[in-house]
């Protein structure tokens, strides 16, 4: 009995382990993808496999194990960000004004590394802007692992709806781009 | 046609900023750290299920030991008392008419020793009961004049005895009598009542 119980914790251990080999980098980009910050992403990719370590007698029952993997993480990382947010928005127009001054001056910058944070930091700025579905379908639709019928399994909705979304989305944020653009241009 | 060159302009630079949105890669060793993570943990849970067992055992020990220091504490508590013997002290000599057929007591009065401090109320009640005679009325040592009726009683043969042991005559209810069996209720002293 004893070696029996010993053994299916070894195989389970082995499985949750191969989930780490298969699929850390997907998570740790789905946890990115939110909390944009390698540190906290890192953070809520041990976290995710520390609750799939934790329903390790369920593993069994899991259909598809990358689909499930990525819906851990992504409610990790949703409520790992939900405990320490800090808004962001366009609100400050002065500031986002400032980001695209940068952005479009980035041929003469030196530092090629700080455009490319700055141009993430504008669409990190953006997709706050918008609403809370729209940006987490859009989120999710960055993770270059994921396309959009495991988007709409992770998100547990239809995969028209996530097209849906996303079409939404990419329009919002190209009228606010627009609107920044014509800021800049007119001031 | 200008709206739509436009709007080709903007999916283009949305794209440009979307493509490296979640390219970010994690750092060296990631997958290392998480399964010494996930080892951790399961050492954690595993030492706090063996802690949660080793408690239960404490609790049992520590139950099994107040339940016994309970029954011990009982038993000390219904025993009497066997610390010091203290002879009462000797009271008056009684007329001997009054012992005809005295009891032979022989028994001595266990109490406990006083504690040197002064026990406070509820300790006193707690001693009262702790020094309560087995007997009641409290027995005294025998009087000389028991002391003399024993020794005559244990030298002397019990046909002797039962021959010169006799009843009390009944008295004699005369007229003239009469008057000396009932006591004369004027010498009765009399205390005063307070009450008014």
């Amino acid at each position: 009995m004893v070696l029996k119980s010993a053994m299916a914790m070894e195989a389970t251990a082995l499985t949750v382990e191969a989930l780490v080999a298969d699929h850390s980098r997907m998570v740790f980009r789905i946890a990115y993808s939110i909390l944009r910050n390698h540190h906290d992403a890192e953070d809520a990719a041990q976290e995710c496999f520390l609750r799939v370590w934790k329903r390790k007698d369920r593993l069994h029952e899991v259909s598809n194990a990358k689909t499930w993997l990525a819906r851990i993480a992504w409610t990790t990382a949703l409520d790992k960000r939900r405990a320490g947010r800090k808004t962001l928005s366009l609100n400050d127009a002065e500031s986002g004004s400032e980001l695209l001054e940068s952005l479009s001056d980035g041929t003469t910058a030196a530092d090629e590394q700080l455009v490319n944070r700055q141009k993430q930091e504008l669409l990190q700025r953006l997709i706050a802007g918008l609403p809370e579905d729209l940006g987490q379908t859009l989120e999710l639709s960055t993770v270059q692992e994921l396309n959009s019928a495991e988007i709409a399994e992770v998100m547990k909705i239809p995969e028209g709806s996530v097209r849906t979304r996303l079409f939404r989305a990419r329009r919002q944020l190209k009228e606010k781009l627009a609107v920044l653009l014509e800021g800049k241009k007119h001031g | 046609m200008a709206d739509q060159e436009k709007d080709k302009q903007m999916d283009e630079v949305l794209n440009s900023l979307l493509a490296n949105y979640s390219s970010a890669e994690p750092r060296q060793g990631m997958e290392a750290r998480i399964l010494v993570g996930l080892n951790e943990s399961a050492q954690k849970e595993g030492s706090h299920g063996w802690w949660n067992f080793k408690w239960l055992w404490a609790g049992a020990v520590a139950a099994a030991i107040i339940m016994a220091a309970v029954l011990i504490s009982e038993r000390h508590r219904v025993e009497p008392p066997t610390h010091v013997i203290v002879r009462t002290s000797q009271p008056a000599p009684q007329p001997a008419i009054q012992r005809q057929a005295p009891a032979v007591r022989n028994e001595t009065v266990r109490i406990r020793p006083r504690k040197s401090l002064a026990p406070t109320r509820p300790q006193n009640a707690a001693l009262a009961l702790n020094e309560r005679p087995a007997v009641f009325p409290t027995p005294t040592p025998l009087s000389e004049q028991e002391k003399l009726l024993l020794s005559y009683v244990a030298g002397t043969p019990r046909e002797e005895v039962a021959a010169q042991s006799h009843p009390d005559e009944p008295p004699v209810v005369g007229d003239q009598d009469q008057t000396e069996a009932i006591p004369d209720l004027t010498h009765i002293p009399q205390k005063l009542s307070n009450t008014r």
